[in-house]
This record gives structure tokens, C-alpha cells and sequence, in this order.
């Protein structure tokens, strides 16, 4: 069977890992995506420490156009290419967009069918929309910072930042899921070509279960700070090998646990029958389950905790992962070869899996300007032409 | 029509209007991935049962903090707004076989169990199949439904530690992991299955043939921190959280506190050029010496020291505000609060306040995403426990009020 978008163009223009993420995944799912460089620099994570293997995994599968495309020629250029093309991601604010005659009715006078997906940190409408921003303060300004950790702050720390790049690649998976359903409507009902939304901030506040609901509903803002635990036990606890991750969430939970411990009998105690109630307690918890844990491994207690159907978990790095059998059977990684036949350092592959198509991961990504000649080529540029967009520095 | 429901012709038409979806999914990952489907415009059935409550029908936030009900609960109404609610026992064989029937008129089932559970409910990928040769068969676990760990057990704060994201997200490198304060995994999880499914649509118009989708949030989430993965193949290294907000190729990034009980200028100064234009904002030339990131590195106390004076009067606001006048990314820490009444997002339409019985109108978080012309909506309040399953047994089977009683009386319903 085909891919799903076989046969799909898209064009890509975007650094870094917002777009690229959206890139990333419509490329896996079989379209062809031609992503837009600066000759000379090319994306941002080109240039980054473990030797552009951040690039590679952004942009598996990807073809490069090394193209100045916001100059008059390369604007041309880029026109041609997206009246042949169904999608174009973009991260332009309103204003950049207009003035590059890429806003959306200039897209439709060029190409009436073609989508544009804009990732931008506040989106296409309103008060903020030109505002500078990046992913770290999309992710603050959506409150996400304000909210954690869940557990454990203390008067002094501030909000906190998640590892990696988390509000770009939320509005970038919203880019490739609106992305998909403008292409939906399109084959269904002959729709014309439309403008997909995304702010990184609103895709950062969806990625939050209860922080408006606390407030609309109860009146808190939620903070890190002074938070009232109504379950426990809840935290990482000591063992011979590592630390590793209690929460009993549920009070089967913790009926599971204490069973575990050996003392069922604290099930039945009033004060550990409620959430609350244990949360009262916790320090005394937390140093009997301590007590407890160091007896074992945490590979022992993982595996004593599924035995028993309880989701307690190590905190894990990335070699924990490599470890795991689990995702070598699923075949997770992939280790694309780069253009030189090497292999490529290991990388996560497929974030979904689809039984009648292969979400492709396993691919490079292109050297900058690897595609440039082979894509003005197929627009109809002769090899003079090319030579001379070349020697003016265009492309 | 429910009482408060808007459906149909009084909304723009969303890009999944007339996709119907069997919704087996109960917690947070997959109602969140058929929040999204609803948002589109898709007609969203949520199977539950009075015996085996969505916990969060149970859970809070409550109104004005009084617990109590099935109806009332924040999370619940936010993530199952706009969805029907039909309630079947399917422990029971004509409840199986009723949800069966049901699949065979769906175009889209979802669910959320641990790998295998739904196989062992007779709700399997082939069981729904042989049934109905177009079913896109959805599924979201913590493991996936292959592998060895495929039964194993987690929800969105052990998966942060299992996922090795808790491991890079602290207060530098000599802090323990730390989970982010939501269940982050969960939406990680629920919007790649939105986007497997919109993609097996699209595949299905081609092929004519549904296919299965089997998304792991632990899959998902190590997609979500490639930077984590690849320090380690790559270089040897592993990753520690950052200290702030620090960025290989910014500097400085960070939260930096303003006046105010726990206010915070988020701020990150992406160019040298910025570095000059922020020193003119805080007043401080001397410092413009500090021309590129690595000198700004290599003096990283005194610039902290400097940003840190600067802020410390302001208003979170106030600071953002003269950073982006001179151009620079800032963004207030925001609460709740601040969120439902910032002006730029209520100017977006973003929020939405449902009539929700029981609870009245009260905001939630809108659409994910805008489109302009297959408008995205919230398309009415969360069901109440098995609210439409006369109407959806009519609709979809065909069957009148004494068939319906008759299910009712043998057991199917719940």
C-alpha cells in the first residue's frame, strides 16, 4: 500500500523545530517535502553540537532548496513552486506574511488550492500576533512554567522549563494535524485551499488538563508553589540502583503497595484509607516506603509493581531507553545513513504506528541545497538559468 | 437535541463533519485525542458505563470547589465537551455485540486501555474489521499494542519518568527529575493518534480500507525530546536539565522575577543585535561589551546578576512590555488567571463556555488550532453518563424505544 500523503507536496519554510516538526511528520506519513534554506546556513540545528544529528532527525526525508527566497527572484521562484504544491508551513506573523505577498488571499490567487499552515507563538489574529517570541516564552506565557514541577517546589524556585523544545513541537504536531485535515476536506468536498492556525501558546495551554478548569471552575490559579497534595504517597524514592517513582493517584494504589510492603494491615488504618489523609502523613510514608524500596533494584521493583498492575515507574535517561527490549521489538530507533554511507546516531522513529502504511523515519535528512537544481529543474529552469540564480547568489 | 447541544446547521462546517467516532477511551490521552475529533466537526459517541466510571466523571476541579455528582468535574467537562455519551455494559455479550453493531456504522474507534485489553473485550482490530472492512481502529497505550511490555501499566506523571522527560526538566544539573505540573504525556499521546487517524482517513478515501493505529505514549513523548536521545548516541552524554531556560545557541534565556508575589519575565535574546538593544533597556552601556553569545556565556554571573536588578522592580507585564517594544521574545510567567483574561487570546476567540447543566457557563480552553474555512468550534457541553443513547441507537441501528427497553432490561446498557 501507498502512503497515506503519497504523492502530496508541501513546501517547508521554517527553522529550527516548530515547523520542522510538522515537516517531520507529513514527510512521514509519504509526502514529498521540500524545505527552504539560506544558501550558506541553512536550519539553525545544522550548526548544533552532535554533529547536525538534531537536523537529521527534524528533517528525515526531506528535500533541501537552498533559495534567498524572500528576495524578488527567490519570492518568484518560491510562487512557482507552491502553484504546484498542496501545503505550505510557514512560522510568519501576519504582518511578514503580507509583506512577502504570502498572506492567504495572495496564496489562493496563486494556487486555489493550496493550505497554509502558519506556527507562530501567538497565531494569525490578534492583539499579539507580531510580537517577538520564541518556544521558551510561548511555553511561559501559556503557564506551563507557573504550574511546574507538580511536586516539590519550594518559596525561590521559579517556573520551570521542560527539557527539549516542547511548545514547538505541540504547535508543530497541531500544524501536521491541521495540515491533515485541511487535505481531508479537500478531497472530500472539492474545498478550496485555507489558512491553518496554530499558536505555540494556545497548543501549550491544550497541553494542560486542569490548569483553567481550576480556575473557572474553583477560583485557584494553580502554582508550583504551596501546593496541596490530595494523594500520596507521591515521589521518588531510593533504591540500590537508582531512584524511582511512586504515585498512588488511586487508593487501590496504595492498597497495592502496602501489600507489596508486606504490612496489608495499613490498608485498613483510617488515616491511609483517603488521599488526603495519607498526604498528611507523608513524611512518615515517604520514609517507610524508603526504607522499603532500598531493599531492591529499580529493574526489582518495576517489575514487582507490573506483576501487580500498579503504574509505578523508573525515572529513566536516555540510556535506560536503549535498554529496553521493548523498543527494539517495536523497532522504535533508527539510524538513518548519512549521504556518505555512515550510520547516523540512533534517534526516535515513528511517534505513531499505522498498520496499513509505514510511517517512514529511517531517512536523512538532505544536505543543504541538495535538492536545489533537481526542484528548479522540474519547475523548468534550464541549466543556464540555474547558473545564473547560482552566480547571483539567489540560490 | 440535548438541551444546549448546537450541532449541525448552526455551525461553520468542520473538516471532519459526518466522520463518526465510537469512543472507548476514559482518563485524559484519548478523550484528548477525541476532543481534537469533535473540535473538527467529527460526532464523537463516548462509550462509558455507570459501573466503570471515567474516573474524571469523579474527580475535580468541582464548582466553587464542592464536590459532588458525575456531571460537574472541570477536567471531565473541558475534554469531553461536545461529545455524545452512550452507556453500554460491555462485560455483558448483547452489550458486546450492540458495541459491535455500533462499529460496523462508525468510521473511527478509539480507545485507551493498556495493549491487548481491547482484544480481550472482543473489541479487537480484527473483530471490528470483520465487522467493518473500512474501521479505522485506533488505539493509545502507555506501551503500544506489541512488545513485551505492550500490557504493562502507566499513566502522564510515571510516563514522564519512564520517558526519561522528567530527566531533563529540573533546576539544573544536580536536580532530580522533575514532572511537569500536568500529565503532559497524555496530550503528547492523544494528538499523535488525531493525527494517525485524519491520515488513515485520507488513506481511506484512496484504498477504501480502514487500518489499525497503535500510538505509545512512551513512543510519542521520546519523539518529543530528540535532543535527549541524541546527546547520548551521538556524543556519549547524558543529558541534565538545563539551568532556566538555558539554550545551546541563545544567551541569556530565562525567568527572571519581577515585583509581585511569584511574577516572572520569561525572556530570550536570540541575536547579538537584541544583547545591544536589551542593554539600552535596562540601561546598562557597559555591558554592551558582552557583543556575542559566548561572551555572554563566559560572564554569565554578571549578566544574570544584571538582568535579575533590571527585573526585580518591574511588573511581569510592564517588562515584557519594553522587551518587546525594543523587539526582543519575552512573555509574562502567566497563571490561570492571567490566561482567562489575557486580552490577546479572548481577541482570538480561543476560549469557549459551553451551557454545561449542572455547572452553567464557565471557560474552558478552546480549539487547538484555527482554519479559515473548515471552521474548528466546540460544538456543545460534555454528555452526561449515557445522555444520548436512545437517540444514538436510533440514528445509528435503527432501533425504536421498545428495542431499546428491551437492552435495557437484558443488560446491554448501563
Amino acid at each position: 500500500l501507498s502512503a497515506p500523503l503519497a504523492g502530496v507536496q508541501v513546501v517547508e519554510i521554517g527553522n529550527l523545530s516548530a515547523v520542522p516538526y510538522c515537516g517531520r511528520i507529513l514527510a512521514g506519513l509519504g509526502a514529498t517535502v521540500v524545505k527552504i534554506e539560506r544558501p550558506g546556513s541553512g536550519d539553525a540545528t545544522r550548526a548544533i553540537g552532535s554533529g547536525s544529528a538534531l537536523f537529521h532527525y527534524f528533517n528525515s526525508g526531506k528535500q533541501s532548496v537552498a533559495l534567498e527566497w524572500d528576495s524578488t527572484q527567490g519570492l518568484h521562484i518560491l510562487r512557482t513552486l507552491l502553484g504546484r504544491s498542496a501545503l505550505l508551513l510557514h512560522e510568519l506573523t501576519p504582518k511578514q506574511a503580507h509583506a512577502l505577498g504570502l498572506d492567504q488571499s495572495s496564496l489562493l490567487a496563486i494556487n486555489p488550492r493550496l493550505t497554509s499552515v502558519a506556527i507562530t507563538g501567538f497565531g494569525q489574529s490578534g492583539p499579539n500576533a507580531e510580537l517577538p517570541c520564541t518556544g521558551f516564552t510561548s511555553y511561559h506565557y501559556a503557564g506551563l512554567g507557573i504550574v511546574s514541577p507538580m511536586f516539590g517546589a519550594v518559596e525561590g524556585d521559579g517556573p520551570l522549563y521542560a527539557g527539549g523544545r516542547q511548545a514547538d513541537l505541540q504547535g508543530g504536531s497541531y500544524g501536521a494535524l491541521g495540515a491533515l485535515a485541511s487535505l481531508f476536506s479537500t478531497l472530500r468536498s472539492s474545498t478550496d485551499g485555507q489558512t491553518v492556525d496554530v499558536s505555540t501558546v494556545e497548543a501549550t495551554i491544550l497541553c494542560q488538563e486542569s490548569t483553567v478548569p481550576m480556575y473557572t471552575y474553583q477560583g485557584v490559579s494553580p502554582s508550583r508553589l504551596g501546593r496541596v497534595m490530595t494523594a500520596a504517597p507521591a515521589g521518588l524514592y531510593p533504591t540500590k540502583t537508582g531512584s524511582f517513582f511512586i504515585f498512588c493517584l488511586a487508593d487501590e494504589w496504595w492498597f497495592g503497595l502496602v501489600g507489596l510492603m508486606g504490612h496489608p494491615e495499613w490498608a485498613k488504618d483510617e488515616i491511609f484509607q483517603t488521599g488526603p489523609g495519607r498526604a498528611s502523613v507523608s513524611d512518615l510514608l515517604d520514609q517507610l516506603i524508603a526504607e522499603w524500596t532500598l531493599n531492591f533494584t529499580v529493574e526489582e521493583l518495576y517489575e514487582l509493581a507490573q506483576a501487580n498492575h500498579l503504574p509505578f515507574a523508573p525515572a529513566n535517561t536516555a540510556p535506560d531507553l536503549f535498554k529496553l527490549q521493548h523498543l527494539e521489538e517495536r523497532e522504535f530507533w533508527e539510524q538513518p545513513e548519512s549521504v556518505t554511507g555512515e550510520k547516523l546516531p540512533r534517534m526516535p522513529g515513528a511517534p505513531l504506528k499505522m498498520g496499513a502504511s509505514q510511517f517512514e523515519a529511517h531517512r536523512r535528512g538532505p544536505e543543504l541545497g541538495e535538492h536545489t537544481d533537481a526542484v528548479l529543474a522540474e519547475l523548468g529552469l534550464d541549466g543556464e538559468a540555474i547558473q545564473a540564480l547560482r552566480a547571483s547568489r539567489v540560490i | 437535541m440535548a438541551v444546549g447541544a448546537v450541532r449541525d446547521e448552526d455551525l461553520p462546517s468542520g473538516a471532519l463533519r459526518g466522520v463518526t467516532v465510537l469512543d472507548f477511551t476514559w482518563a485524559w490521552a484519548g478523550p484528548h485525542c477525541t476532543r481534537l475529533l469533535a473540535d473538527m466537526g467529527a460526532d464523537v459517541i463516548k462509550v462509558e458505563s455507570a459501573s466503570r466510571l471515567d474516573m474524571l466523571r469523579r474527580s475535580g476541579p468541582w464548582p466553587e470547589g464542592e464536590p459532588g455528582g458525575t456531571n460537574r468535574g472541570g477536567n471531565f467537562n473541558q475534554v469531553n465537551r461536545g461529545k455524545r455519551s452512550i452507556s453500554i455494559n460491555l462485560k455483558s455479550p448483547d452489550g458486546l455485540e450492540l458495541a459491535l453493531r455500533l462499529a460496523a456504522q462508525v468510521d473511527v474507534m478509539v480507545s485507551n486501555f493498556a495493549g491487548g485489553v481491547m482484544d480481550r473485550l472482543g473489541l479487537g482490530f480484527e473483530a471490528a474489521e470483520a465487522r467493518n472492512p473500512g474501521i479505522i481502529w485506533a488505539a493509545v497505550s502507555g506501551f503500544g499494542q506489541t512488545g513485551p511490555q505492550m500490557s504493562h501499566v502507566t499513566f502522564g506523571p510515571p510516563m514522564t519518568m519512564y520517558s526519561g522527560l522528567a530527566s531533563v526538566t529540573g533546576y539544573g544539573p544536580q536536580d532530580a527529575p522533575r514532572l511537569l505540573g500536568s500529565t503532559y504525556c497524555d496530550a503528547v499521546a492523544g494528538n499523535h493518534a488525531a493525527i494517525g487517524i485524519v491520515a488513515a482517513l485520507i488513506q481511506r478515501e484512496v484504498t477504501g480500507r480502514g487500518q489499525s493505529i497503535d500510538v505509545s505514549m512512551l513512543e510519542s513523548t521520546v519523539c518529543m525530546i530528540p535532543e535527549m536521545v541524541l546527546d547520548y548516541s551521538s556524543l556519549g552524554r547524558i543529558s541534565h536539565p538545563a539551568n532556566g531556560g538555558d539554550d545551546p545557541f541563545w544567551f541569556p534565556q530565562g525567568c527572571y522575577q519581577c515585583a509581585g508575589a511569584d511574577q516572572w519575565i520569561a525572556l530570550s535574546v536570540t541575536t547579538d543585535d537584541l544583547w545591544q538593544a536589551f542593554c539600552g533597556v535596562m540601561d546598562r552601556p557597559e555591558l554592551r561589551r558582552l557583543a556575542t553569545v559566548g561572551d555572554r556565556r563566559s560572564a554569565a554571573t554578571e549578566v544574570t546578576a544584571a538582568v535579575s536588578d533590571w527585573a526585580k522592580p518591574l511588573t511581569a507585564r510592564g517588562a515584557a512590555e519594553s522587551l518587546w517594544s525594543a523587539g526582543i521574545p519575552a512573555a509574562p510567567a502567566n497563571s490561570a488567571k492571567d490566561l482567562v483574561e489575557d486580552e490577546h487570546l479572548s481577541a482570538r476567540g480561543f476560549w469557549a463556555a459551553p451551557d454545561q447543566p449542572d455547572v452553567g457557563r464557565r471557560i474552558i480552553s478552546g480549539p487547538a488550532f484555527q482554519m479559515s474555512e473548515s471552521r474548528l468550534s466546540v460544538q456543545g457541553p460534555a454528555p452526561q453518563l449515557g445522555q444520548h443513547t436512545d437517540e444514538i441507537l436510533r440514528e445509528l441501528l435503527g432501533l425504536d424505544g421498545t428495542a431499546v427497553a428491551g437492552l435495557r432490561a437484558s443488560g446491554a446498557l448501563d
